[in-house]
């Protein structure tokens, strides 16, 4: 696998009772590369879940096509907003069925380990806290070594601090596991926290706007250098 | 505390019935002694095990029949909004038309035969159950789902991991309402038809107008069912809601 190749052409909902037909990209293209850490910002609305969506095959209703380079289907990490966690199986059971069968168990300890949840891997979901749910959601999206990492803003309605240290486990866990990734967020100091390179989205119809890379090695990344960042794509004039 | 409730009111209940009895002083009324003494001799003389069984065993077929149709047709009504938009008048006819009716019908159509009984019953249940699958199936939630086919959990996995255990409470309400409602229609086929069976028993007891008979039977009838409910449904509930807070 080198790259993926996603161009949407067009992407429509039809009328559904009082909604009229909407638009919702048109003209997308955008090409990863292997093991790249890119982030979709854009204003909440703009079609950035559906993007994903496509991307998932959970959608298949459009025009254009999505290229994997690959020989077999591809494998997905998808973190949804919420944990979409099976309430009724224990952490470590969510994170088994998620796992193909040519993957050993292994992993599972050793994600566990890095998501400090060894000792709640017997408990169920309910009883976790909605940052613990989204470290296990976190887990199992990397369990499986995806060819390609969806992520839909995962991390929003958290508090700053549990945030942040989500933020730090994921790219601790993407420096571990290199993987290619799609992080989609309408916080733009999260994708400057996050980001390779980060891609802006129009309001939709969307497509891309303009897009900048962030060289800065992650642990350089401090506070000041996020907010400075963040002045400087403000004052820019776009388009 | 708590757990002494259930056993202490069903005391009361017999005493209620013991004074009762005591004050009519009447055969048509016959306190609990007497029943639970005729019950044991019935038990003895392997009468009441004879037609219990056979009615139990009737209520197993049909039970497990209508349970295994109705859930297959619920889930498939529920899936398919045409095929529930074809079917759900049927439905609705067959929820209304009266157990004796059906009971009738399949006598005369199919003969006085154990099939015709079993078809009855079954007949009379499905519906309900039907109807109880359909609308767990509509309730599914769609974003576990969606998850299982971004992690590629294939149909076994998906059926068993994510839908089962959503649809369960619903086939267990099915189950119970199911369960009594079977025990009330099969007892009418076997009075109407048949010539053994519990159904069968007390006919012959109402004609001789032996009540005591009669209330030792129906005393061995809600036996089972308790024994029914605390072994198997209480403890598959209790199972099924383990991961809940």
């Amino acid at each position: 696998m080198s790259h993926i190749e996603i161009e949407i052409r067009s992407k429509h909902f039809s009328a559904q009772g009082n909604a009229k037909p909407h638009l919702a990209i048109s003209g997308l293209s955008l090409t990863l590369r292997q093991n790249e850490f890119v982030c979709l910002v854009g204003p909440s609305g703009c079609g950035k879940t559906t993007l994903l969506n496509l991307i998932a095959g959970l959608d298949t209703q459009f025009e254009g096509r999505i290229n994997f380079h690959l020989p077999e289907p591809p494998l997905l990490g998808y973190m949804f907003q919420e944990p979409r966690l099976l309430p009724w199986r224990t952490v470590r059971q969510n994170l088994e069925l998620a796992l193909p069968p040519q993957v050993p168990t292994t992993v599972i300890d050793e994600l566990l380990e890095l998501t400090e949840l060894v000792p709640f891997q017997h408990t169920y979901p309910q009883r976790l806290s909605l940052g613990m749910s989204r470290r296990v959601a976190l887990a199992r999206a990397f369990a499986l070594e995806p060819h390609l990492l969806l992520m839909d803003e995962p991390f929003v309605s958290l508090d700053t601090a549990t945030a942040d240290r989500m933020r730090r486990l994921l790219i601790r866990l993407w420096k571990h596991r290199p993987h290619t990734i799609l992080f989609v967020t309408h916080d733009l100091r999260e994708a400057i926290a996050l980001a390779e390179r980060i891609v802006f989205l129009t309001p939709s119809p969307s497509r891309v706007s303009h897009e900048i890379c962030l060289p800065l090695p992650h642990e350089k990344r401090q506070t000041d250098y996020v907010e400075s960042t963040y002045r400087d794509m403000r004052q820019m004039p776009h388009e | 505390m708590r757990r002494l409730i259930p056993p202490a009111s069903l005391l009361i209940l017999l005493l209620l019935w013991q004074v009762l009895a005591w004050w009519f002083h009447s055969p048509l009324l016959p306190g609990p002694s007497e029943v639970f003494l005729l019950l044991a001799q019935a038990i003895e003389s392997g009468e009441l095990p004879y037609h219990l069984g056979i009615t139990l065993s009737r209520l197993g077929i049909s039970f497990v029949l209508a349970m295994l149709l109705g859930c297959a047709l619920g889930i498939l009504m529920g899936q398919h909004r045409r095929l529930d938009q074809w079917l759900d008048p049927w439905l609705t006819v067959f929820l209304n038309i009266p157990a004796l009716v059906t009971i009738i019908l399949c006598y005369v159509w199919f003969g006085l035969t154990e099939i015709a009984a079993i078809i009855a019953v079954v007949v009379n249940k499905l519906p309900n159950v039907a109807v109880a699958l359909r609308e767990g199936t509509r309730q599914l939630d769609r974003s576990l789902l969606e998850m299982a086919q971004v992690y590629r959990f294939g149909r076994w996995k998906t059926l068993r991991h994510v839908i089962w255990p959503q649809l369960y409470p619903f086939v267990m309400t099915a189950a119970r309402t199911g369960l009594a409602l079977i025990w009330k229609i099969i007892l009418v086929v076997e009075l109407l038809g048949q010539s053994n069976g519990m159904g069968y028993q007390l006919h012959l007891f109402f004609q001789l107008f032996d009540v005591a008979a009669i209330l030792a039977y129906t005393l061995a009838f809600v036996i089972v069912i308790q024994i029914l409910e605390w072994t198997i449904l209480q403890p598959l509930d209790h199972y099924a809601n383990r991961w809940r807070r």
